[in-house]
Parts: structure tokens; sequence; C-alpha cells
């Protein structure tokens, strides 16, 4: 048998057209290509085989001269040999953690024209309501995700009620740490315009100049590429009536902001001065950053909102703050409709989902793990709806690109729908505050299966009647599937098809109504 | 209560393990900030190397030349980086308790600490001697191979970790050990000689109050880690099975060791956690101007390699009653005036 009968076994014509194509002539045959030349310049034959590796691990490969895929196949997978690195997706998450830098700065003081042109936006703004100053880690205009759209949600509520909404984001964009005190430029958004880089003093006296006797209102939905110090001065300068902190996740803990331990393990966020910590790489910067997001909590004297009870528990442990004053407002509910779900054409195989982007946090190499062992199983067709990003893609799992947007809500749900899918995995590998994939999944009348303790999502689950799945590990995971029965049943089972209704982020507290009628 | 006591940590390393050494001993003044520190360099500076420690080491350094050990050149000759690093650390502990210290202990500089270790303290009370062991429990599968036949030739005890009190027993075993390996610190398995290590195997016969530490978080490494699985705790605590991990030590790490953490590991990433801290740390403290691989003893004075012939060949003279003066500053190889002779 040639090389290239034995390599064509199990070689992904797909795999190695993605990552190689593109410098091939079209017409190219790939297997051949591989075989003559390809493995040499190492390069893959499929996602799960790491040439180069192969060949650095076992030198009497390299002495023989072998085609080291042909040799796995043939004899190195009977002897027990690592086609790639073992545990290479987890030690690639651990190994790249770290705790980010804060760029080099240059100035302080913001673009003076930028600053007028809020100083006038304000004072002749035509709405005569008081001004909300929203607070968040990036520009909600301009980006995706559960936090951008809350934001846009009460972007919107705002015009509604003829206030006016400031928004504030970093001037460093995507830069997952607190800015140092001293920093103090951000940037602005005024009702729905793009403003530009605004010092804080600036800030301070075009919202004092605003003409408006009503006290400003902030709404806090994360503190990232903020400087807390000085987020606490303009609000003590504007003496501002109230300030509303959300906790969508835990950054209010750890700059980790979802607790996970060199972002591969949920840590819940025990002591600082805990061994845990001591060998995370958030852990020398984590006392740091908790004492100033709590002197701000307490210096603003903070009402904080949890999505959920369970987000209010795992808060308040890892903080180790009384909960006084917190409140649990849900962001979302589920409307059931009475139009229950039909799968069309053949049962089988049934469509599995992972639902959001291809990141571990997500539970995506779990779920790439169990679509791998699953592969060529009849009963099973394995999905990703969400970014697509520039990951690799496997090719036994099919990408569904998907944007959920502020004028595309139900882009999820819809897609879901449109693709008839029978399961999903929501495979989260922290604690999810609120699981918004969770009630997306309901509403297009999915089965689900959901890793127990992924925070919020068993309990939303549990709280709308639907019967999910719960399973512990990933071996759980993979035997529920080999086994089928428990699948099967659920895919089955009836189930109804619903909406998610947005429930307006703030507005939909009292505290804030109170707020802003006082 | 237990009175104070004098104690002294020491290590032993050449310039190519001085990153971790310092690792090492940062480690210790964490969890032992009472314990004196002391490095056994065993090394002469490179050209454009400092030999003063540098600002932040936080050790005293004891040089090989400062030992007291006859006919240091020929002797030195005779011993590659892993026999001579660990061929000094009898004539080092004797001449430390000397020195007047209550106890000594050694740790490789590989190990880092991770608690303190409060175990080796209590039995020192009683005890004069203190091992960990390579294994505490019969392996499994491919660990019979891997790990107890691997203890069988290299030593029962893991010679990563000694604690030994300043009594008369203690410093009868100090004295016998550092004898020795004056004459057989060697890499030679065959005739049941491993480097310093596999002395200890006959130790618990000639030392009565030798204890064997049985604590599961003291000395974990890939040999043993599937016995004590390291665990990351909701509570904050970092276990090996179920004690508190004490110390870790990273053998080889940045080759053959690694894979064989992860093999061993099991289904927790915890290790790996531990792997990347353990690196960040010995990067953060990297030796500056330190050309690769290097050791003073490796060459002759003109930059000649010195080879593993070379070495054996000044044995067999040494035993044969001649010590040349000088052996690295000869124009010939030891091994071909061996020959001729």
């Amino acid at each position: 048998m040639s090389d290239v009968d034995i390599a064509g076994r199990e070689f992904d014509a797909a795999y190695y057209g993605a990552m190689y194509g593109g410098s091939l002539p079209s017409g190219t045959d790939l297997l051949a290509h591989f075989c003559e030349q390809g493995w040499k310049e190492g390069k893959n034959p499929t996602d799960w085989f790491d040439t180069r590796y192969y060949l650095a691990r076992y030198p009497d490969i390299v002495a023989a001269q072998m085609n080291p895929f042909v040799h796995f196949l043939l004899a190195g997978r009977i002897e027990g040999r690592e086609p790639q690195r073992p545990l290479n997706p987890v030690r690639s998450v651990i190994e790249a953690a770290r705790y980010p830098d804060w760029p080099a700065e240059v100035s302080q003081l913001g673009d003076r024209t930028a600053a007028q042109l809020l100083a006038d936006g304000l004072a002749s703004s035509p709405r005569r309501g008081r001004t909300i100053v929203s607070v968040s880690h990036d520009d909600y205009a301009l980006s995706l995700g559960g936090i951008q759209n809350v934001v846009s949600d009460e972007a919107q509520e705002a015009v509604a009620l003829d206030l006016n909404f400031l928004h504030l984001s970093p001037s460093h964009a995507g830069v997952i740490r607190l800015a140092p005190a001293e920093h103090t430029v951000v940037r602005v958004r005024l009702n729905g315009e793009a403003i530009g880089e605004v010092s804080s003093a600036d800030l301070a006296a075009a919202i004092r100049g605003a003409g408006n006797t009503s006290r400003p209102l902030f709404v806090i939905h994360h503190l990232a590429g903020h400087s807390p110090e000085s987020l606490a001065s303009l609000i003590e300068r504007v003496q501002a009536a109230a300030t509303f902190y959300w906790a969508h996740d835990y950054f209010s803990a750890c700059p980790s902001y979802a607790l996970l331990r060199n972002d591969i393990e949920f840590c819940g966020g025990p002591p600082p001065s805990s061994a845990a910590c001591r060998v995370c790489t958030y852990g020398p910067a984590r006392p740091q950053h908790l004492e100033r997001v709590t002197s701000f909590l307490d210096r603003v004297q903070a009402i904080v909102l949890h999505p959920s009870r369970s987000a209010a528990r795992t808060w308040q442990k890892a903080t180790r703050r009384a909960l006084q004053s917190n409140k649990v407002a849900p962001l979302a509910k589920l409307l059931p409709s009475a139009t229950v779900r039909r799968r069309e054409g053949n049962d089988l195989p049934l469509r599995v989902a992972h639902l959001g982007a291809r990141s571990y946090p997500k539970g995506w190499s779990q779920f790439e793990a169990l679509a791998f062992r699953l592969r060529k199983d009849p009963r099973y067709e394995f999905l990703q709806f969400g970014y697509d990003g520039p990951e690799v893609r496997p090719s036994y799992i099919k990408s569904i690109p998907v944007a959920v947007s502020s004028g595309s809500r139900d882009a999820m749900t819809e897609a879901l729908v449109e693709h008839q899918v029978d399961i999903a995995v929501l495979w989260s590998m922290c604690d999810e505050t609120f699981g918004f994939t969770a009630y997306e999944a309901m509403a297009a009348g999915c089965g689900v299966v959901v890793r127990a303790g992924s925070g919020n999502v068993p309990y939303a689950l549990a709280a709308e009647g639907w019967g999910a799945l719960v399973l512990g590990s990933l071996d759980d995971l993979v035997v529920a599937f080999e086994n089928g029965g428990a699948i099967a049943d659920l895919a089955a089972s009836d189930r109804n098809y619903g909406a998610v209704l947005s429930t307006a982020g703030s507005f939909g507290i009292v505290d804030f109504w109170q707020a802003l009628h006082d | 209560m237990t009175e104070r006591r004098r104690t002294v940590c020491f290590t032993s390393a050449s310039y190519s393990y001085l990153d971790r050494a310092r690792t090492l001993f940062h480690t210790v003044e964490e969890f032992h900030p009472e314990w004196d520190r002391v490095l056994v360099l065993v090394d002469e500076p490179a050209p454009g190397l400092t030999e003063r420690p540098e600002v932040g080491d936080n050790y005293r350094t004891l040089k090989y030349s400062e030992l007291g050990i006859e006919g240091l050149s020929a002797w030195a000759f005779e011993h590659n980086v892993v026999e001579m690093c660990t061929a000094v650390k009898g004539a080092a502990l004797c001449q430390l308790l000397g020195a007047g210290y209550d106890r000594a202990v050694y740790l490789d500089p590989d190990i880092a600490l991770f608690g303190r270790m409060d175990e080796v303290e209590s039995l020192l009370e009683v005890h004069d001697i203190v091992l960990t062991p390579h294994l505490l429990a019969p392996e499994r599968g491919m660990g019979i191979e891997d790990n107890e036949l691997s203890a069988l030739k290299h030593g029962v005890f893991n010679l990563g970790f000694l604690a030994v009190a300043n009594r008369p027993e203690g410093n009868r075993a100090a004295q016998w050990w550092r004898d020795r390996l004056l004459q057989f610190c060697f890499e030679d398995i065959p005739n049941g000689v491993f480097t310093d290590q596999k002395w200890w195997d006959l130790a618990p016969a000639f030392f009565p109050s030798t204890a064997v530490l049985r604590h599961r978080g003291y000395n974990v490494a890939s040999w043993n880690l599937s016995d004590r699985l390291i665990s990351i705790n909701r509570d904050g605590s970092v276990l090996a099975g179920a004690e508190p991990l004490v110390f870790f030590h990273f053998t080889k790490v940045d080759t053959v060791g690694e894979e064989m953490l992860v093999r061993y590991a099991g289904n927790s990433t915890a290790v790996l956690e531990i792997l990347k801290w353990y690196r960040a740390r010995v990067r953060e403290r990297a030796v500056s101007n330190l050309p690769k691989g290097y050791w003073h003893f490796s060459t002759y004075a003109d930059g000649r390699a010195v080879t593993r012939e070379d070495r054996l060949a000044m044995r067999r003279l040494r035993a044969a009653g001649k010590n040349p003066d000088d052996p690295f500053r000869s124009l010939v190889s030891i091994a071909q005036l061996e020959g001729a002779v």
C-alpha cells in the first residue's frame, strides 16, 4: 500500500485546504501534495495530527525519513504515541493567560475639540430630562455582546423618555483590567453620536454646564479600561443622584472577570492570600484590584445589581461583601408560545449545537472533543452558532455565523429554529451570571444538555420547567451521547417555541425609576 | 513550646541553575523568613558575568573552593556537572553544622515551596535525619518501570531534600556522607552508585534516628505525581492528594520533565498551572550574559571540551595514586595522557 492509500484513510482535505490552500494552485490534489512535500514542510493532515510535534517528539521517525502521519496510522497509534501535544487545547489556554499591561500613555488631556463638542451638545440638547451617564468596557454601538445589548436597550429607553444618554467607554479598547488611578481620558458618545476622547475634568464641566437642574444618574455596566478613582471623582463632582452598578460578571472580585484561574478553571474567587491565588497569573494584581473596586463601590454608595440570585451568591463569596443593598434583576424573560415545535423531514441525524463563539470559557474545547469523538456517528450532526472568529474550524463541526446585535436581538433564536437544532449543549466553564443562550435555546424549542454548576443556567432552565439533561463532566457528556438513549428521549420530548423578551436593563428596576423621579 | 532553633537552608548549583536557585530562595524566604539561606556555588563566572550576588539576591554564597576539599582541581576534573554539584553537598553540610547551625535543610535548586515545612521541624525535634522517599506506594502499569525500577536504580530516597539536626548521630551521618561523596559521587548505576543519592539507602540501617517523611505534600514530582494528584480547590488550597502541597520538585521541566508531568497528571490541569507559575518565576530571575550550557569545569583552559573519557581516565589516575596538579591546563587530553602513561 502506498503512503497515499494509508494517509488517505484519515486525511482531512477540507482542513488542509482551509489551512494551506491559499498558497497552492487551484485544483491541486491535496492528499498527494501532503504525501509528497506537505509533511516535509510541517503541514498537518488533520486538525488532530501535529506533524512538527510528532517529528520533534519522536526522533526515530525523523531518522527513518518516513511520513509521520503514515507511521502514526500504521504503528504509532497502536504504540501509544501522541499525535499532538497531549492536552494541547488546555495547555495553550493556560500558557496564553496573562494579566494585561496598561499601554504607555501619551497625554491625559483628551481632545479639546471633543470637549467643546460635548459641552455644546449637552447645553443645547433638546432633551429636557436628566442625564444618564452609562459606563461600560467598550463602545456599545460598535461591538457585540450581552452587555452591549443591555446598554443599547437603555440608550433606546432614554430616547423614549427624553433623557440625555451619555456613554463612556475606555480610551484604550480591549484592555481587560482597571486603568491606573491617574488615568482620566474616556471615549464619549452622546445620544448615540460619537464625540471623541474627553478628560474627566472636561466631562464634569460639560455635565454641570448642561443647564439641567436634575442631578445625573450613573449606570455602570463594567469597569474594565476605566479608573475607578477618576470615575468616583467625576460622580462626586457632578453630584450624581445615584449610581447603579451592574455585576454582569465578577470583575468586581478579580481581573479574571469570569473567575477562571489561569483562564482555565472556575475558582469561585478564594481569599486573595490563598495558595490558589498565588499560582494564578492574576493573583499578584488581585488584592489591589479588589481593594480599588470595593473602595469605589463604597465611595459612590453604589446600588449593586445582579442578573440572577445565583450571580449574587457567587459575587458575595468572591468579593467577601455583604449583600445588604444589592438587588437581583433578570435581564430577560421567556415568553412561551402555544406553538409546539415540530421537526420537518428526517429525525436523524440529530442536530447538536454549541451556542456562542469558539472560546474556551463558553465550553468550546469540550464541545469540540465531543464532536471529534462522534464525528463518524450517523446519529448526530454537530454545529456551532455564533461568532465566526479566526480560530480553526474543524471539518466535523458546521459553523453558522450568528451576530446578536441591538437591531437583531432574535438572530440566535431564529438561526436555531431555521436549522432545526434538536439539542443545545450549554457547557459554560464558569458561573454564568444570567445565561442568554439558555433563553435562546428554550425559545427555539431545543432540548438542552447543560453542565452542572455553570452558574445561573441550570437554575434558569429549572425555573422555566425546561427538563434539561444536567451532566457533570466531559466524560459524562461523551457517555450520554454514545449511549444515546437519554439524548434521543430529550430530542423527542414535546417543547413549545417561545420568545426572549429583554427587560431593558436598569429601566426594569424599581429603584432606578425612583431615582429617576426624585 | 519549641525552643527557637537556628536553621540554615542550602542548595547547590552552577550558574546555569542560578535562576532556579534564586526562585527557590524566594519561596524559602516567603515561608521561612527565619531560616538562613546559603547557595553552594559550583562554578566560576563566565567572562562578563559578575561574581557578586546581584541586587535582589537574598542568600549568602559559599563557593566550592571554600569547602576544604583537597586536590580540588583534579577532584573536580573527575566529575560532570551533576556529579560535582551533588558531591559538594556533604562537605557543605558538615561545614554549616560546624558553623553552629542547629539544623540544616538541603533543597535542590529546582524546587519551590508552597507552604511551611512544619512537619520537618517537628520531626527534627526527635530525629536527627529526615528523608523523603521517591515513592510511598507500589505502582501500577507504566509506573512500575518508570518509577519503581527507577527508584531501585537511583535510590529509595530523593536527595532533592535532606534535613539534619546538629546532634551526634546527625553529625556522624553528615561526615559519613561527606567522606563517601569525596570518593564515590558518580553516575555509576551498574556498580550501585548514583551520585549522592543512592548512599542514603543505607541510612535506616546505619542511623536509627532516620525519619522517613510520609506526608505527601513534600517532594512532589513526576515520579510520584500519580499517587498524590495535585488539586487546586474552591477554598483556595492547593493539595497533593489529601495533604497541602508543601514543595514541588520541578525536575528537568525544560526538557523531558514536562511530558512526564503531563503523563501522570490525570485529568487535572492543576499541575500545568503550577508549571506555568514556576516557569514565570524562573524567567523573572534569569541570569544575564550567561552563555548557553555554560559551566566552568566543562572545558579545558583553552576551551576544548572535557569528555567523559577524560573524566573516567582521571578517576583511574587518582585511584592509582596520581594526583595531577591542574589538569584543566593540560594541553593534551587527559584520556590521551593516561593512555600514554
